[in-house]
């Protein structure tokens, strides 16, 4: 496991014997500059705007509204990182071996769900150890799978070492994993020996420089990937003073070339006690004003992230705080959770929070639309596997997140619109699964058969605006559907009344 | 024929993710590898979980090879 850095949206499993109170006040500082010299909205885009919308680790407006939490389902690592020690962590830790602890798919699964509804804010979910979520693939696979398929509202993300992320791209893929983490430490084969001791791979330990050069192709192999994939990348880098301190500004300028969203540059942690190979030598930690040097230096090349907190592996809640002894598995065992219900009440708080209140206070609805580019109606309803949420008030609209289905139907684009084969009923059924508590939904065409399934668990079909800009078409929607709305407020009324 | 793992062993997954045999299983808090199963990676010069085992020395009576 990566200890310092291993980071999902954000993992570091603390090796200290105090590590809950300490990981607590291991508070950075808050601030995150979003705004390096280059950048410009139109450079980000509204698809990478609207994917770190929601997003703690990857936005700081989010971080302060939405939460996330890491399942500990990877305890095996193929790297020994000289910051990480993972035979010192302390009781609370997500060890990997104290049962408790570590968790099966299924386990994850269930605690997933129990948070998700204890926690409405929450919008990421994401597997960063504690080792290596990539050298556990069918541990990390089978949860991310089940995740996917019992929870259409969630975003899915992982934080690796990279050494094998570039094997495991189509399957990241499949499961709709849109976020990627990696720890990159340097690019240069030389400083890389200084930072690891040995890497794993196919059947073979490396050591020295030879493994520096293997894991760095590796990594920056991965990152084009993960890039031509369209996956949201972060790299996280340990600032270790007199090894890669002169060297992450240029790291910075590589991570640009490969369009990485955002660099997280954090602070070695290193104590005798934690047991390390850099713990053991004395190797420094950075101060602050040398953190804030190497950020200002490698801002101009990438954005900075400067919210993070160094969380562990099994962190729950926003970040900052962590409420994972509150979700103890034998604690919520005996609560299984209606999600299709619990997704409404999301929804619900989530279009609060986008709307400050305005949705709890008016008539509203809740719009899925069916856009492959993220700014047309430009997709038949079988052939979309990712709906965004609108929430639209008398005055506003505001993107509230996604559900993710699969895909319904797998024939051509002008198929005609009969029936399914008899294989696409579930799937149909898992799609309406999905929908539950969306309002109206808008795509470019519809088959008969789903056009029924919607209508008859209450959702309004609109195929009038095909091929029209999102934009354009949702300031004028609430009047159109203003009657359907007031309908719902009233019950909603009606409900908290009675 | 077979490896033995210590009791210094931390339980941390990596032997039994990577043993091609699925001769190392998790008993209470630690790993065991089942002599029926391991072969020692007859296939390679050192045996998987040896090559993955971040404690030094734990994974034992590897069969010295020239």
């Amino acid at each position: 496991m990566d200890n310092n850095n291993n980071s999902g949206p954000q993992t570091h499993v603390d090796t200290r014997p105090s590590c809950k109170t300490k990981c607590a006040s291991d508070t950075l500082t808050l601030d995150i500059n979003l705004t390096r010299q280059a950048d410009s909205a139109a450079e980000i885009g509204l698809a990478q705007l609207q994917k770190v919308s929601q997003h703690p680790c990857y936005s700081n407006n989010a971080h302060h509204k939405y939460a996330r939490m890491h399942l500990a389902v990877a305890p095996a690592c193929n790297i020994q990182c000289n910051y990480c020690n993972r035979k010192y962590d302390c009781a609370n830790e997500s060890r990997p071996g104290v049962v408790s602890e570590l968790l099966t798919p299924e386990q994850a699964l269930f605690k997933a769900q129990a948070v998700a509804k204890a926690i409405p804010q929450l919008s990421v979910i994401g597997i960063a150890g504690p080792g290596d979520p990539l050298a556990n693939p069918v541990r990390t696979m089978s949860t991310l799978a089940l995740l996917r398929e019992a929870m259409p509202d969630i975003k899915l993300c992982i934080s690796t070492n990279g050494l094998t992320l570039i094997d495991h791209i189509d399957d990241l893929v499949r499961l709709g994993v849109d976020h990627v983490t990696v720890t990159i430490n340097a690019l240069d084969e030389v400083i890389a020996a200084q930072i690891y001791k040995w890497i794993y791979l196919d059947g073979k330990r490396y050591t020295g420089v030879e493994a520096g050069r293997i894991l760095i192709q590796r990594q920056m192999a991965g990152l084009q990937a993960l890039s031509k994939a369209g996956i949201l990348t972060k790299v996280n880098s340990v600032l270790i003073p007199g090894i890669n301190d002169g060297h992450l500004p240029e790291l910075s300028r590589e991570l640009r070339r490969n369009n990485v969203f955002l660099h997280n540059i954090m602070p070695l942690i290193s104590k005798p006690e934690h047991g390390t190979f850099f713990g053991l030598s004395g190797q420094r930690e950075p101060s602050e004003s040398e953190l804030d040097a190497v950020r200002e230096e490698s801002g101009g090349n990438v954005s900075q992230m400067k919210h993070c907190q160094q969380c562990r592996a099994d962190a729950v809640g926003m970040l900052g705080e962590d409420r994972s002894s509150e979700f103890n598995l034998q604690d919520i065992n005996s609560q299984p959770v209606d999600y299709p219900q619990t997704m409404v009440d999301r929804s619900r708080f989530q279009s609060a929070i986008a709307s400050r209140g305005a949705s709890e206070r008016q008539a509203s609805l809740i719009v899925a639309i069916a856009s492959g580019n993220n700014s047309q109606i430009d997709l038949h309803f079988g052939h979309t596997d990712c709906f965004k949420l609108y929430l639209l008030t008398e005055n506003e609209h505001h993107y509230i997140g996604e559900r993710r289905i699969k895909r319904y139907c797998s024939g051509s684009n002008d198929c005609p619109d009969t029936d399914p084969a008899p294989e696409q009923s579930s799937s149909l059924d898992n799609a309406i699964k999905a929908l539950h508590g969306v309002d109206l939904l808008l795509c470019s065409r519809i088959g008969i058969d789903p056009k029924q399934a919607l209508e008859e668990v209450g959702i309004t079909l609109d195929v009038s605006y095909a091929y029209q800009a999102v934009n354009s078409v949702l300031p004028g929607l609430f009047s159109k559907y203003k009657d359907v709305a007031q309908l719902k407020w009233l019950q909603q009324i009606k409900k908290e009344v009675i | 024929m077979a490896l033995q793992i210590g009791e210094e062993c931390f339980a941390c997954y990596a032997c039994e993710t990577v043993c091609p045999a699925g001769a190392i299983s998790c008993q209470g808090d630690r790993f065991v590898i089942n002599p029926a199963l391991c072969s020692e990676c007859q296939d390679i010069d050192t045996p998987r979980c040896i090559a993955i085992c971040p404690e030094p020395g734990v994974i034992r009576n590897a069969k010295k090879r020239d």
